[in-house]
């Protein structure tokens, strides 16, 4: 039976009992003849059937039918009174010759052959119910194609709620609906709505990707670290602030310095001064291993790309307790897991360099992804070296540095992941002539390289122990040499190894312990001036030190903390840190207590305290070209903070500092002419002190930034030399920067800088040297000038075309747009009577063109 | 592992010699100017068997001739902190006697001597004692008068005194030797036998100096580590018009070519100028040739 003729069935059924039965007989029983007591019922009804596609004159037919029903209840015969034509009539016949009844029956109950008339309606039938549409779709961000999970999706039709679903941990929903048209909604936070209208056929199966623009992009945060605060002043920046913070070039290290504390490093310096410390007393970590080189040659790339950047921890000082051997602040770099959904990509060219990533998942919890960069601006470089330079270029400076991360998940307790990343960068110069030292020529070659395999393992190890271990196994190589006589080549193996416990004893205890360790083995050979002094002077007049040593240092070091928190709002952190230094054989024990206080819903208060210790650097505890029994340089560290919400996205934070520097390592200049005196001495002291404000400001998706202002001063006394400014005293820096989202995939992002000058060591006269020929410059009182005030703006434009699998950028962020000639020292002539501005940066645009999908 | 007191950067070097600037180099000479020392010996022996040293030491000043003995002085320090403290004297320097017009001076062992506190040996120096040879230093200072006022030149020269005889292996010193000086093709060290036309520069052209050092003077000595080397010799080029490719070349042959350019009215007006050129081994050994006159060509 097709489905229109069940449909005819269940009509005629409906009604058929409707219908009047009349007694067979055409005429009345005489008189004494049995009457008829109960007609016939109908018992079983058989419905017309109609051929299919049989088309009704109208909505309902009706036949007329006699029917003769016989004792047995069948019917004997059937005939059309009144029709319809067919095959109306001819189906209504066969049908009744096919009923069934209960026969008519006499008084007697005697059953009897009874003639009914049987109006039989047939009704054409409803159109059938059609078969579901089914669409099977993911939700993916536009672009990334990153899945969005745990979205609530909904059909919908005239106001009507037709299907509902949720999607899974790949962002893949199904719906079932009966029409053939619907408007499917989602709301994914963070994102663009969804209000898509589907059409397809009733029984379809289809399977469609939909692509949410991301709303929130890099405006969201800058994240004051996560509830547990460890430190008092932690300020972090994620991947996406990085990628379009103007003047940084998407740089992870460059976008850091942004934030209050960090002084402006000079030009193509790449120093980090954090907090009014020395360059070498701060330390970056990635994932909590030190990363050997930081930057590229130039300062403008650090050497690991941001491609696998997850976000960027930066604490200028008071650090916890489970990071040593600085004195000053830290920066750790977090890596953020391949994507194990798809496969993705990334391509940006540049006029600096040239980079690519893969990554995807391999199933299993596995995850793998790898990125490469190389520079090409030594193609560049040739074209604006002076002719009168006598400078030639066998090599021009270049860099690649790479990336390879594997991640393995195999439940949510545990994460594996092992890292394979390196940098090398390389120049061969020609100084055909010598410019202004007659030691200052021939070939310069400078490699330096590094390479570090390193595996990380995350395990819960009950649901209140969790254990962080990572181990390193590293290849630093360092080969530069000027001319025949002066080179230092380096070549350090290190293996290191973090583990830490962190148990949750109660809301109100937690504990955490750990052991840090390092291992070096260094091969050391080198032939340099011995500069041992604080203002620079022409190489040749110097005498050279040299020496080749093999040496194994190793820092083992453990730690541990406890964070009471006798009220929610209120926590302390006291910790130590107890350190041996293999160099110089002695201990180091680093006592510190961090306090946070919730004061109330908008305001928190931080404080800390702490005593911070390093080694010498090594050749400055080498044994023959320094002293050995130095003992550790230390800081004290005292900070203070307030965080304080104004309104929804506007937070200041204030964090005024001091600390005491002793035990500072300086040269003994007595040492130049008497060698039993020690080249080195702990006699070095200083002091540093300010505060830093930072005022963020987050409106809606639209804009984000901050104010960043840093009022510092930092002093150094080496005796005999009375107290002095220390190199990078910068005592007011001033950034300013934000972003705009234009809409339509532009935004704009401007950064402002007002820094203070460093200070400088005035040149009084000089001194002809004849045996070399050349003028030693005779100075004033060390950093007792200041050089010119810093300012430069910069501008970033991007501009995003996001399609379905992928997107492209196309950006120009643009250094110093104003070209302002920014003083970053002073250049002099032979014998220092004449002197001009050195400067920084001209404007420097780098346009580029980046496509992931 | 920090190393950011010791690693050179190698970016910065580049960077500075890219930007020389536009200030005046150091082979334009337009004021008084030191161009070297010429001692005899380059070193002090104080070796009780030899008769007691005499050190003579002549300043090659430009201009020359336009000093006044009483603006010229000597002083010697038997030990210096070196060029890190602008050769401040570790015991107290002492004057050297009075120079000659010319400003060269002759000093005895006795004046050397008188410099140490009386219990000397080599007395007066630090208690530990010195590794020998020290670098003392003779230090010369000169001033000439001119309209813009007093210009005080100091020039020094470090000369190693050994505390005893010379060490095994240890040769004394000599001077570089010029072999050969022309300019323009035209000979002027040695000096020509008979007169010849002074060499030509043109205007708005170049000529081409040429100096040879006699290999013979190249000396091989031990360094700090007792390995044996072979002396660098660099030679300054100075011109007091014009300007040099370069001012200064290592090696034992070497041409630089000398440019016709940045002349002043008064150079033309004048239409010569002066060169010189000056050959050290880096180790206190000095040659000069010089001065040479070089016609402008209009």
């Amino acid at each position: 039976m097709t489905g229109r003729a069940l449909a005819a069935h269940l009509a005629t059924l409906a009604l058929a009992l409707a219908a009047p039965p009349r007694a067979a007989a055409a005429e009345p029983p005489a008189a004494g003849e049995p009457s008829l007591a109960t007609p016939p019922r109908l018992k079983e009804l058989v419905p017309a059937e109609l051929p299919p596609g049989t088309s009704f004159p109208s909505p309902e037919v009706t036949v007329i039918l006699s029917l003769e029903v016989g004792a047995s209840g069948r019917v004997e015969r059937a005939s059309v009174e009144s029709g319809t034509g067919e095959p109306f009539d001819g189906a209504a016949l066969a049908a009744a010759r096919r009923f069934e009844f209960e026969p008519g029956r006499l008084a007697s109950g005697e059953a009897v052959p009874v003639t009914v008339t049987f109006r039989m309606r047939i009704r054409e039938p409803a159109p059938a119910a059609p078969p579901p549409f089914r669409l099977a779709g993911r939700l993916l961000e536009r672009g990334s194609r990153e899945p969005l999970a745990g979205v609530a999706v909904v059909a919908r039709s005239e106001g009507q709620v037709l299907a509902r679903a949720t999607t899974d941990a790949e962002g893949r929903f199904a719906v079932e609906v009966r029409t053939s048209s619907f408007t499917l909604a989602a709301a994914p936070e963070g994102h663009q709505r969804l209000e898509a209208l589907v059409k397809g056929e009733p029984g379809e199966t289809r399977e469609e990707n939909f692509y949410l623009e991301s709303l929130g992009g890099p405006n969201e945060t800058v994240v004051s670290a996560t509830p547990l605060l460890r430190e008092v002043m932690k300020q972090v920046l994620t991947a996406e602030q990085v990628a379009v913070m103007p003047g940084s070039s998407g740089d992870a290290l460059q976008a850091v310095l942004n934030l209050p504390g960090a002084a402006r490093a000079p030009f193509g310096s790449g120093l980090l001064i954090l907090r009014g410390s020395a360059p070498g007393d701060s330390r970056v970590f990635l994932e909590g291993q030190e990363i050997p080189q930081l930057y590229h040659f130039g300062g403008i790339r650090s050497t690991f790309a941001p491609t696998f950047l997850e976000s960027i921890e930066f604490v200028p000082g008071n650090f916890s307790v489970d990071y040593g051997r600085a004195q000053g602040g830290i920066i750790d770099v977090r890596v953020r897991d391949p994507s194990p959904l798809g496969f993705h990509g990334e391509a940006d060219v540049n006029l600096y360099d040239v980079a690519v990533e893969m990554e995807g998942g391999l199933g299993g919890g596995w995850s793998l992804g790898g990125a490469f960069r190389r520079s090409w601006i030594d193609t560049f470089l040739r074209a604006v070296i002076p002719k009168d330079a006598h400078l030639s270029f066998t090599t021009a400076p270049r860099f690649y540095d790479f990336q390879f991360i594997a991640t393995w998940r195999p439940d949510p307790s545990q994460r594996l992941r092992l890292m394979f990343y390196g940098s090398m960068d390389r120049v061969v110069a020609l100084l055909e002539e010598p410019e202004a030292d007659p030691t200052i020529t021939g070939t310069f070659d400078a490699l330096v390289s590094f390479y570090n395999l390193q595996a990380d393992y995350l395990s819960a190890l009950s649901s209140k122990l969790r254990q962080d271990t990572s181990l390193v196994l590293g290849l630093q190589e360092v080969d530069t040499g000027l001319g025949p006589q002066y080179f230092f080549d380096l070549k350090l193996r290190r293996l290191a190894a973090r583990t830490s416990w962190t148990l949750e004893l109660s809301p109100v205890l937690q504990g955490r312990a750990g052991i840090d360790a390092e291992v070096y083995g260094a091969d050391v050979s080198l032939n340099l001036p011995n500069a041992a002094g604080p203002n620079p002077v022409p190489p040749s007049t110097l005498p050279q030190i040299g020496t080749t040593q093999y040496v194994v240092l190793y820092y083992p070091a453990a730690f541990a903390e406890l964070r009471i928190a006798p009220f929610p709002s209120l926590s302390f952190l006291p910790g130590v840190r107890v350190d041996w230094y293999s160099d110089i054989r002695r201990w180091a024990v680093d006592p510190r207590l961090l306090m946070r206080w919730q004061v109330g819903p908008t305001t928190v208060l931080k404080a800390g305290i702490g005593l911070y210790q390093q080694p010498p650097e090594p050749q400055e505890s080498a044994a023959v070209i320094g002293t050995p029994d130095l003992l550790p340089e230390r800081s004290l560290q005292v900070s203070a903070g307030v965080l304080q919400t104004l309104a929804p996205g506007v937070t200041l934070e204030v964090t005024p500092f001091y600390k005491a520097l002793d035990r500072q390592v300086i040269p003994n200049a007595n040492a130049n002419y008497d060698p039993s005196q020690p080249r080195y001495t702990n006699l070095g002291t200083g002091k540093i002190y300010g505060v830093e404000t930072l005022l963020k400001v987050n409106l809606g998706d639209r804009f984000s930034g901050w104010l960043a202002y840093t009022f510092q001063r930092s002093f150094r006394t080496d005796p005999p030399s009375p107290q002095m400014p220390f190199d990078f005293d910068q005592p007011n820096n001033l950034t300013v920067l934000g972003t705009y989202q234009l809409g339509r995939g532009w935004s704009i992002g401007a950064r402002y800088r007002l820094i203070s000058g460093n200070p400088d060591t005035p040149v009084l006269s000089s001194i002809y040297d004849s045996a070399t020929g050349v003028y030693v410059p005779v100075y004033g009182a060390t950093n007792s000038e200041r050089l010119g005030t810093f300012w430069a703006l910069d501008i970033r434009v991007d501009k995003v075309w996001t399609f379905k699998d992928w997107k492209l950028t196309l950006y120009l962020d643009t250094q110093n747009v104003t070209n302002h000639k920014n003083q970053e020292d002073w250049l002099y002539n032979y014998d220092y009577s004449q002197r001009t501005e050195l400067t920084g940066l001209p404007i420097l645009p780098i346009l580029g063109i980046k496509g992931d999908w | 592992m920090r190393f950011s007191r010791a690693l050179p950067c190698a970016f910065a070097l580049s960077s500075l010699v890219a930007c020389s600037g536009n200030l005046l180099p150091p082979s334009y000479l337009d004021n008084l100017r030191v161009l070297a020392i010429l001692a005899t010996p380059l070193q002090i022996v104080l070796d009780p068997s030899e008769p007691p040293p005499t050190i003579a030491l002549t300043p090659v000043v430009y201009p020359a001739g336009s000093l006044l003995t009483d603006q010229q002085s000597w002083s010697f320090c038997p030990v210096s902190a070196g060029s890190i403290a602008a050769y401040a004297c570790a015991v107290p320097a002492c004057a050297l006697p009075s120079p000659n017009p010319d400003g060269s001076v002759v000093a005895t062992a006795a004046d050397l001597e008188s410099c140490y506190p009386a219990e000397s040996g080599a007395p007066g120096l630090p208690a530990a004692g010195l590794s020998s040879p020290v670098e003392t230093t003779f230090t010369y200072t000169v001033s000439s008068v001119t309209a813009s006022g007093t210009e005080t030149r100091v020039a020094v020269l470090q000369l190693p005194l050994y505390l005893g005889p010379l060490p095994p292996g240890v040769t004394p010193n000599r001077p570089p030797a010029f072999q050969a000086v022309e300019i323009g093709g035209v000979t002027v060290f040695p000096a020509p036998a008979s007169p010849v036309p002074p060499p030509v520069l043109p205007n708005g052209g170049s000529v081409d100096v040429h100096v040879a050092i006699d290999p013979a003077s190249v000396d091989t000595y031990l360094d700090a580590d007792g390995r044996p080397q072979v002396e660098t010799i660099t030679v300054d080029f100075y011109a007091t018009a014009g300007r040099f490719a370069s001012d200064l070349a290592t090696g034992l042959d070497n041409t630089v070519a000398l440019q016709g350019t940045s002349f002043t009215p008064a150079d033309l007006e004048a239409g010569t100028l002066e060169v010189y050129v000056v050959a050290l081994d880096l180790r206190g050994g000095q040659a000069v040739v010089g001065p040479v006159a070089v016609a402008i060509a209009p």
